[in-house]
């Protein structure tokens, strides 16, 4: 009894740690890069995230057609004239339109692009975690003798003797 | 049990139907260089230096009929159009239509090799042009534009398609109209 309380302890910590881990290496997934950035950096971030309008699949970053090119050279001096990225990123949305940013919107009903598959996974590992749950209990109440069955084996054993 | 079942098929009937409708009413991400963003907006101002050393500003031109041509030494469709604008300004000496050209990706000293060898009078703009062909929306050249007297982008044709001497004239003397 004791080493099952022992074991079901330390299963709960596992998945406490497991979860500990998770959520741990997201945050410096997220935060690890975030220090000072050259304007260089900036620009090759900025450009890779909008599209080439004159291309297909490709950033401004990736192509060398002149568009491309001239897009870069207007990143970079509107970097060094101190607009922040949003402001430059908005420049391109309302010359070519909200499909010149590679990313979808963070907002509004294109959010849901973010939000729809971690809700969705959120719910597939609760489905599953209620499953298990669901399935050891029917296995216990299977491997546990019921009271048919002590009277059955008392039966047997009063017979025998 | 059943019920489980069926309420577990409905969310996942959700949340396919979700995705379904998301992709269905996005945006379609462009291809190629086809971009009308700007039409009908005001016209961004165009000003800098011309090829002649004379300072330009589209502002000065207010109250004209304003042809934006966006080119460059190295584009074949460029070289095709030209002598169409060449008969264009010909043709309007003084009458209150303009023609003011903008160099796109290319270098101060190939445009002044490529108006030295096609000929051409208008002001036309070749030191640090980036910017307004951004302003625009430029995706390639040929790309021109038409803007009317108060100012507005009002038609724009993509390639050499379209851009002849009578076809300007003509959409001019129709907008003019009203038509």
């Amino acid at each position: 009894m004791a080493i099952h309380g022992f074991k079901a302890q330390w299963r709960w910590l596992s998945w406490v740690l497991i979860a500990i881990i998770g959520v741990a290496a997201l945050i410096v997934g997220a935060a690890g890069d975030s220090g000072p950035q050259s304007d260089g950096e900036r620009m090759s971030q900025l450009a890779s995230t909008i599209r080439c309008p004159q291309c297909r699949g490709q950033s401004v970053a990736e192509s060398n057609v002149a568009i491309a090119r001239e897009i870069r050279g207007d990143i970079r001096a509107r970097i060094s004239e101190g607009e922040t990225d949003d402001e430059i990123r908005q420049v391109y949305i309302e010359r070519y339109g909200r499909s010149i940013v590679l990313n979808p919107d963070s907002g509004g009903f294109t959010g849901l692009v973010w939000i729809v598959p971690v809700v969705a996974a959120g719910m597939a590992t609760a489905a599953v975690a209620l499953a298990f749950r669901r399935w050891r209990v029917q296995a216990d109440s299977l491997h546990a003798a019921t009271e048919e069955d002590r009277e059955l084996v008392a039966e047997l054993r009063r017979d025998r003797s | 049990m059943k019920n489980r079942s069926a309420i577990a098929a409905g969310l996942v009937a959700v949340v396919i139907a979700v995705f379904i409708v998301l992709l269905a009413t996005s945006e379609t991400q462009q291809t190629g260089s086809v971009n009308y963003e700007i039409l009908g907006d005001v016209a961004p101002q165009i000003a800098g230096p011309t090829i002649d050393g004379d300072q330009y500003s589209l502002l000065d031109e207010r109250g004209d009929w304003v042809v934006v041509n966006f080119f460059a030494s190295w584009c074949v469709g460029c070289r095709v159009e030209h002598p169409e604008l060449v008969e264009f300004t010909r043709r309007h000496q003084g009458d209150g239509v303009q023609l003011v050209a903008v160099m796109f990706g290319d270098t101060e000293t190939n445009a002044r090799e490529f108006f030295n060898e096609l000929g051409g009078d208008w002001p036309a703009l070749v030191q640090e042009t980036s910017r307004i062909a951004i302003d625009y929306g430029v995706t390639a050249v040929p790309e021109t534009l038409l803007i009317s007297p108060s100012g507005r982008v009002v038609y724009k044709w993509i390639g050499t398609r379209g851009v002849t001497a009578d076809n300007i004239d003509a959409l001019i003397t129709q907008l003019e109209g009203g038509g």
